[in-house]
């Protein structure tokens, strides 16, 4: 086994440290913006512009093809630089791509090329997040047009883009798996109402109630198959569970990189706190934690880069990894002490920027359904 | 056109430790590319792609640390098509005479230059002479100190800041100029352009490669060490009456 990461990664990491240390936005930037809950837009245009901004999106358009450990090391390293990334969005973009038509692939390229997030993922409702079979938004056609109608909730970046790809449902086909579908429907368009949420973390990144009171949409902005939708939604979801990972892992290193730091300076009985037993328990179980996240990670990375099948490991990986990296974020709070229960510190804005690693994209229970299935169902194989 | 850039490998000056007789330790420190260098590198591309046809070539001169792989991509990720690197043992104990000699020797075996850009100076000695006396040893107009560099219809057309004013001065070709170190920006290498740097060709020269001999340093290091740690004294004058005693204390000092 090769532990080492290539050459060309480790440049690749340099080489967007190097980018975001010179790109004109410095972390005055990106606390003003979390703690006013302002989408930082001006950061993603030049992010969208630089080398990293398209990674992930095949080069038809425009993009660059790169192996998914790289794009892992570059989520982590992302957000242990504490800066947003655009690796998920690209994902998504790809799905377009895949299934849309050539008006929407020429949109979603439009706005890419202004710099601007093409489309928030409109699936859940107030009755269905983890239950998908839940979704009760419609569509329903009259006189030539489409309607929606419903209710969308905890809707990622809805008031920071002019498009949302909304899952509906039509209740007349069985079973629900059929019955979805995927528009792009315009945020502006009349009947569209949006209500930002107040978040306690992650606040660059709006979340908002969308209410779909009637909105007229063409039939043309129906997106890939009628009733293929949940077939597409699922395309991406493995490989996003693992770069939930990543960016959670990134930012519990971005916070113990501070804790330990400041175990060295801070005096307190005469001597370092980190010369005390207590904070260095916590340092070598945050340390070993680190270490086991790393390698989870990269190995489940690497299996899908053999064209191994992610189904278990994928909700493994991001169970055990936001886990750990929220008791690591904990941890790093309780050594900052009295800082560390303020603004001012980066192991506070950590902690509560990770808490939703553990619900978004999956919660820890629904990946432990997930996972405990196919496990005891091998083991049942193994043993006739 | 055919352009040279000059750069230098050198260890991270953050990575340094001293050891106790004052020594400096350089064995657990990262190399790098000199920061000024890829600024060098960079004004060297731009003037590259500005004029049709050209071709920016890359040379260094050190010991096995040119041939490191990793460090190899990292600068030839920056741009230029193909390099040289001249590799000798006692490169680390060199001065700017003899590195600039190594280097002119250099240029004249790669031929058909035409415009040699150097770093303002290296990342550890910053002696900055290496680029002026390469212009002489050459016998080429060299210019330093080069905020701007724009080559058009066979001239190069330079611009540098002097204290009052900005100078604009204009060199025939072939020409040597080292850039300052606020002259441009050095582009961010992508992964495309970090997975091409290892296809890239590196030639290694040794000094027995080279036509000429370049003469030996002027200067023998005799020694470097770190300066001995002093304990602030913190002597402390309070109140404006004790102004006199102040200044006759810095008078001492000094």
């Amino acid at each position: 086994m090769d532990f080492k990461i290539t050459d060309e990664q480790e440049l690749l990491l340099e080489s967007l440290e190097e980018w975001i240390e010179g790109c004109g936005f410095d972390q005055r930037y990106f606390d003003e913006h979390w703690e006013n809950a302002q989408f930082p837009a001006e950061y993603y245009k030049a992010l969208f512009e630089s080398p990293f901004g398209k990674v992930g999106l095949p080069e038809q358009y425009g993009g660059t093809e790169i192996d998914f450990l790289t794009m892992v090391l570059l989520d982590e390293k992302f957000a242990e630089l504490g800066r947003p990334s655009l690796t998920t969005t690209m994902l998504n973009i790809e799905d377009i791509m895949m299934f849309g038509s050539e008006e929407q692939k020429k949109a979603i390229s439009d706005k890419v090329d202004e710099g601007r997030l093409p489309f928030a993922l409109g699936f859940t409702e107030p009755q269905a997040g983890s239950d998908s079979n839940g979704y009760a938004c419609t569509a329903t056609r009259k006189d030539g047009k489409v309607y929606i109608n419903g209710h969308k909730s905890f809707i990622t970046n809805a008031s920071d883009t002019d498009l949302m790809l909304t899952m509906t449902r039509d209740f007349s086909v069985e079973p629900a798996l059929n019955a979805m579908s995927l528009w792009m429907v315009p945020l502006n368009a009349p009947g569209v109402k949006i209500e930002p949420m107040h978040k306690i973390g992650q606040r660059m990144l709006s979340m908002c109630e969308v209410y779909l009171d009637n909105v007229e949409v063409e039939e043309t902005d129906l997106v890939g198959e009628e009733g293929k939708g949940f077939f597409m939604l699922m395309k991406n979801f493995e490989i996003e569970r693992v770069l939930i990972a990543a960016t959670a892992l990134g930012g519990a290193k971005r916070a113990y990189n501070e804790a330990v730091n400041y175990a060295n300076e801070r005096i307190q009985f005469g001597k370092p706190i980190g010369q005390f037993q207590l904070i260095q328990k916590m340092i070598v179980e945050m340390t070993a934690k680190i270490k086991a996240c790393e390698a989870f990670l990269y190995a489940t990375a690497w299996k899908y880069d053999q064209g191994e099948s992610l189904r278990i490991d994928s909700a493994l990986v991001k169970y055990f990894v936001t886990r750990l990296a929220n008791e690591i974020a904990d941890d790093c709070v309780q050594i900052m002490g009295g800082i560390g229960y303020t603004e001012d510190s980066i192991s506070s804005k950590v902690w509560r920027d990770l808490r939703t690693a553990r619900i978004g994209g999956g919660t820890d229970e629904i990946l432990i359904h997930a996972a405990s299935r196919p496990i005891l169902k091998e083991f049942a194989k193994k043993s006739r | 056109m055919k352009i040279v850039a000059c750069y230098k490998l050198v260890p991270e000056e953050q990575d340094l430790t001293v050891n106790p007789d004052q020594t400096l330790d350089f064995s657990h420190a990262s190399w790098k590319v000199g920061d000024y260098d890829l600024t060098a590198i960079e004004m060297a591309m731009r003037i590259g792609e500005y004029v049709d046809g050209s071709e920016v070539v890359l040379l260094t001169y050190g010991d096995d640390i040119v041939c490191d792989q990793k460090l190899k991509k990292g600068v030839y990720a920056r741009g230029p098509q193909m390099g040289y690197a001249v590799k000798d043992d006692q490169a680390g104990q060199t001065d700017p005479f003899h590195t600039a000699g190594v280097l002119a020797a250099a240029i004249r075996k790669i031929g058909d230059v035409d415009l040699v850009v150097c770093g303002e100076g290296s990342g550890d000695v910053y002696s900055q002479q290496v680029g002026p006396i390469l212009g002489a040893m050459l016998s080429l107009p060299v210019v330093n100190a080069v905020k701007e560099a724009m080559v058009e219809v066979e001239k190069l057309t330079v611009k540098r800041d002097l204290e009052e004013s900005v100078e604009v001065a204009e060199l025939p070709l072939p020409a040597v100029i080292s850039s300052t170190s606020e002259a441009c920006k050095p582009r961010i290498a992508g992964m495309k352009d970090i997975l091409a740097a290892g296809k890239k060709e590196q030639v290694v020269w040794t000094m027995g490669d080279l036509d000429d001999e370049p003469a030996s340093s002027a200067k023998t290091m005799i020694s470097t060490l770190a300066p001995l740690k002093k304990e602030r004294k913190r002597e402390v004058f309070e109140g404006v009456d004790s102004m006199g005693e102040f200044v006759e204390a810095l008078r001492k000092a000094m």
